[in-house]
């Protein structure tokens, strides 16, 4: 549980210095955010990196705040801070209930939310948050550049995502959600913080007599990466949100949502656990929507 | 004069926590010696394999390393096992040969086979990888039923079979109880592997000069009992082997009972290289390695009359020991009490229970807390729930009438208890539940879809295993010692012979040494662990420190009072003796005249300091030590636990409502103390029972390495666990207390599972198998519900 020795280790204070640092190193430098999944692969001798990008001495990359109708929430943010930022607490509630579920009080005053994403754990809390949400990700480039690409295209599969070896994750970038809408998370685990067998986020707007405008829903525990139930969210377009309503977009997310068998669940229980779940999650988010 | 103790039943706050709230517990990892190195074990990738070959060249000539050993390096050592480290138990036992390291063949993912030592640990886990070890597959044997089978893979082949160890345990008559039952419940209850799993895993420093010998710091729950073994295997004089357990360790919860492979390899390196050797087990090593418990078949068969009465039980027990290589218990002694402690609260006058222990590809079955019967109480209160229901007799009414009446009962299978009342602590438990009108609420409940439940245990546990016991099934003695020895200022060292981490001694021991003294918590120091400054004994273990240690240190304190009050009558010009002297708030007090006193500290000062002072002819000095055995074959504790759960029909998962402990500790010390203890327990019972899982897949990799994967509960997964005291007070400790602790998991996994399955009545599920996974239940559910 001691790590391969590490050659060079940096601490750059602003992100051209990171970089430069990633063009010249490129695939063997590792950057270091909160290092909650980076530390233990490095322990257990999972992954051998012998460059080390550490993150956290550049400034102004954990900003909480709405600029243009949109929510920044910079790189380095906490799980902690995004669980308690009133900000986020206010409009983007789905968003910090998906934090407040992450492993434990160190794990969330230490992981990073952009450490999380690129990380692209198919059961971690905030894929299917972020996803529900439209979010995306803004990417800093070596040759100066930047790209902004939605979390559905910036998740690849189980560990893998969208991320090249010269660029950067500065931010993520959430649209402000029209008036009346709400979202809630939950998840079944083993164990209290233990990542998701089911995880389900969903994000609603509704119009003033309660009818569902928009709606999306996503689930997470799933492979090769949280999936969209956009059948399931397609049935509560443009209806008032009733409980036979509810349980049949339970049944078509369930359908719809492909499940696998791993050493935490069967495919049939989590199959199950989405057909449950989504009502009530989705029960939740219209209440949000509403107050 | 005898005076009550003042100071028993005080929760007053713990002497060890202040140091290790604040971060200065004296730990393993804390102890660093000048030319240490630290020692790393190659470990096998196969369940089963010959190793065809290994080079450590590459290992070797890195920089940094001071030794790489193979298992043809150790073999000289000869086999670990002894007639002293192999439990001595009735029945057939198979005695498995095997070293420190494995030699040609490795049995289980884990299995070490190579050592290296080296400067630093970052050198040591470079230098692990490069240990070139080759392979030969064999067949493996994962499932405990298959291992039985006649074509099935052979862990020894100069066995002839994989069983370690068989007994049959009959009593009375079962044949002609079951000829007679109305009602037979027969069914099969497995028990998964899980235990324990302590904060600080596994570790120790050896040092070695020729002069002095050999030093073990060891993270050990028995170093008096590791020294006489090492002793006997390395071949050193006894009093060339020293063995401490530092000051604090995190936990054990049996796992550092047995003597390990890893910790001979230690000494030998010690020896050979004249160097200080340490060893930290890592925590995939710990989960790939120890805490591995429970793990049994039974096959269990109850006989009853129509009026719930219990004529007679079967059982056949199947136990997986794994490779059974670990000395003292080597992976059977466990199921032997497990099976010895199966009628546990009931008295049920025939039983025939037959005990299997055999060989598989996986780890040692390790100690852990409710020591083997965390299996065959689940199985067996199961079986007394299924029983009831179909009888139609309430759960509480139906082991009431089974339980043991009258105090002391000695078993079928020959178990002394001493004292307990269960009509007392059922009454309890189903008052704190409000039982009486819970039937209402749960039909009321049902009929709103909502599925509410309560289950019962009840449990004996030990509160100390006697000589009598401990002699024949692991060669030590069951005594508890203590010496109590004054020093010249009046302070009082108590030096006992277990070994606490965790269960509070040196607040328990201190208060009850202070009020058989006269004196103050404060004034009491109580030391442990180290084989050259404590008396001998054989270690924490089996909850026996309120019941034997705290007792003989009662004893020896007591011991020391004539003398105190001779020095007292001859400092004070009179005639006066022991009966004349009450000791109180620090002195010797003549109960006939109150104004007529001596400071203690005086008393301890002319004793020491100043002999001269001392009535003519008398020793100097003011110890005492005592071994204290309890005039019984067993002293237990007996407890009832209820939980009450809701559970969700559609997914399976149960919320723990309520779980209500109704313990009795005899005479608490310090019933905070006892509280702590039962948290503790329960929470490691629903762990144990709920979520946790050492998983080995068909190749037998182990998947619950890490844990992330090996799941234990935190206190956001635990429900307010509420603590009820019903003391009976032991009749065979001088002040009626009870180890508490030891056996409280084992209460919990019934208490769940008929909580579940109450609640669930109208769907019409029923558990046998742990753990109670969400998962399993909702699959109950699916099955029973695709029956109607």
């Amino acid at each position: 549980m001691y790590p391969k020795a590490i050659e060079n280790y940096f601490a750059p204070t602003d992100v051209a210095e990171v970089l430069t640092l990633l063009h010249q190193y490129g695939e063997q430098a590792k950057l270091l955010a909160g290092g909650q999944s980076l530390m233990p692969l490095m322990k257990l001798r999972l992954v051998e990196s012998q460059t080390i990008i550490d993150l956290n001495q550049v400034a102004a990359l954990d900003d909480i705040r709405e600029e243009d109708g949109r929510l920044h929430i910079g790189a380095l943010a906490r799980h902690a801070d995004v669980a308690t930022h009133p900000l986020i607490l206010q409009s983007y509630a789905l968003l910090a209930d998906a934090a407040r579920n992450i492993g434990d009080p160190q794990i969330r005053n230490r992981g990073t939310i952009a450490g999380s994403l690129v990380h692209a754990d198919p059961s971690a809390d905030y894929p299917p948050a972020v996803m529900a949400l439209d979010g995306q990700l803004v990417v800093a480039k070596a040759d100066g550049g930047t790209r902004t690409v939605a979390l559905d295209d910036f998740l690849a599969g189980p560990l893998m995502s969208d991320i090249g070896e010269d660029e950067l994750v500065t931010r993520i970038e959430i649209p402000a959600p029209a008036a009346r809408s709400g979202g809630a998370y939950a998840k079944h685990s083993q164990v209290a913080g233990d990542f998701a067998i089911i995880s389900v986020a969903a994000h609603i707007t509704l119009d003033p007599s309660g009818i569902c405008q928009q709606a999306s829903i996503v689930v997470g525990g799933v492979m090769p990466k949280p999936g969209r139930a956009e059948q399931a969210a397609g049935l509560l377009q443009g209806k008032a949100l009733d409980a036979p309503l509810l349980t049949q977009a339970g049944e078509a997310a369930a359908e719809e949502v492909e499940t696998e068998d791993d050493v935490r669940a069967s495919a049939a229980y989590r199959s199950q656990l989405i057909r449950v779940t989504v009502p009530e999650v989705v029960r939740q988010a219209s209440t949000r929507a509403e107050e | 004069m005898a005076t009550a103790n003042a100071w028993v039943g005080q929760s007053i706050k713990r002497k060890e926590d202040h140091r290790l709230l604040v971060g200065e517990g004296q730990y393993l990892p804390d102890i660093v010696l000048p030319r240490m190195v630290v020692m790393g074990f190659v470990r096998s990738i196969y369940a089963h394999a010959k190793i065809t070959s290994i080079d450590t060249t590459q290992a070797a000539a890195l920089p940094g390393v001071r030794a790489v050993l193979t298992g043809a390096d150790v073999k000289h050592l000869g086999s670990v096992l002894s007639d002293m480290s192999t439990p001595n138990l009735p029945g057939e036992t198979n005695r498995p040969i095997f070293w420190p390291l494995s030699i040609d063949e490795v049995k289980y993912v884990g299995d070490p086979l190579a050592v290296v030592v080296a400067r630093d640990k970052y050198t040591l886990e470079d230098a692990i990888e490069l240990v070139d070890v080759e392979y030969e597959p064999l067949d493996i044997v994962i499932d405990p039923e298959y291992a039985l089978q006649a074509d099935a893979p052979r862990l020894y082949p100069d066995w002839g079979d994989n069983v370690l160890y068989h007994q049959h345990i009959p009593a009375g008559d079962a044949e002609a109880a079951f000829a007679q039952a109305d009602l037979v419940i027969k069914e099969r209850f497995r028990c998964h592997r899980t235990g324990g799993q302590p904060m600080e895993t596994r570790g120790c420093l050896a040092t070695y000069n020729p002069g002095e010998g050999l030093t073990l710091w060891l993270t050990t729950q028995r170093p008096h009992i590791k020294r006489h073994l090492l002793a006997e295997y390395l071949n050193l004089p006894h009093s060339q082997v020293r063995v401490i357990m530092p000051k604090d360790m995190g936990g054990a919860f049996g796992t550092k009972a047995p003597l390990y492979r890893e910790e001979l390899m230690a000494c030998h390196l010690a020896m050979k290289l004249r160097r200080p050797v340490k060893w930290i087990e890592n925590r995939q090593e710990s989960l790939m390695n120890v805490g591995q418990g429970r793990d049994q078949i039974h096959q269990l068969e109850l006989a009853l009359k129509k009026d719930g009465t219990i004529l007679g039980l079967r059982d056949r027990i199947l136990a997986d020991c794994g490779d059974a290589r670990t000395a003292i218990y080597v992976g059977f002694a466990m199921p032997f009490l497990g099976a010895m402690y199966l009628i546990n609260g009931y008295d049920i006058p025939n039983v025939d229970i037959d005990l299997t222990c055999v060989v598989t590809n996986k780890a040692c079955l390790t100690p852990s807390r409710a020591f083997g019967s965390f299996a065959g109480r689940f199985a067996l209160d199961r079986a007394v729930e299924m029983a009831a229901r179909a009888l139609e007799i309430d759960p509480v009414e139906i082991r009431l009438k089974n339980a043991i009446k009258t105090f002391p009962h000695v078993s079928a299978v020959g178990v002394h208890v001493d004292s307990g009342d269960f009509p007392g602590s059922f009454a309890k438990a189903c008052a704190a539940l409000d039982y009486d009108n819970f039937r209402q609420e749960q039909s009321e409940a049902w009929q709103n879809g909502r599925y509410l439940g309560v289950g019962f245990s009840m449990g004996v546990e030990i509160s100390g295993v006697p000589s009598e016991v401990l002699v024949p099934m692991e060669r030590q003695p069951g005594f508890g010692v203590a010496t109590v020895q004054f020093d010249a200022h009046g302070k009082v060292q108590v030096a006992e012979g277990d070994s606490p981490h965790g269960q509070g001694h040196e607040t328990t021991i201190a208060q009850v040494v202070a009020g058989e003294l006269g004196l103050s918590p404060e004034d009491i120091y109580v030391t442990y662990g180290d084989t050259h400054s404590g008396p001998f004994a054989a270690g924490t273990i089996g909850s026996r420190g309120a019941s034997y240690t705290l007792s003989a240190a009662v004893l020896a304190a007591r011991a020391l009072r004539p003398k105190m009050a001779n020095i007292a009558a001859h400092l004070l010009h009179i005639e006066a003796g022991e009966d004349d002297f009450v000791f109180r708030d620090g002195h010797a007090i003549l109960t006939r005249d109150e104004s007529q006193r001596v400071p203690i500290a005086k008393i301890a000062e002319v004793a020491l300091l100043s002999p001269t002072e001392l009535p003519p002819g008398m020793e100097a000095g003011l110890e005492h030590t005592s071994h204290f055995e309890a005039e019984t074959a067993g002293m237990h504790s007996c407890n009832v636990h209820a939980a009450q759960v809701e559970v969700s029909p559609d997914t399976g998962e149960y919320k723990i409502l309520r779980y209500v402990a109704v313990d009795d500790a005899g005479q608490p010390i310090n019933p905070m103390v006892v509280r702590g203890q039962i948290h503790g327990g329960v929470a490691m019972g629903i762990g144990n029972a709920c979520m946790e899982e050492f998983i080995y897949d068909e190749n037998g990799q182990q998947l619950t390495t890490t844990l992330l994967d090996y799941h234990i509960p935190s206190s956001l997964d635990l429900p307010h666990i509420e603590t009820i005291e019903h003391n009976v007070p032991s009749p065979h400790t001088p002040l009626g207390s009870k180890g508490k602790g030891e056996g409280t998991p084992g209460m919990v996994p019934a208490a769940v599972a008929n909580a579940i399955e109450d609640a669930l009545q109208p769907l019409g599920v029923k558990i046998t198998d742990l753990p109670l996974t969400p998962e399993r239940i909702w699959k109950l559910i699916q099955a029973a519900q695709s029956k109607d």
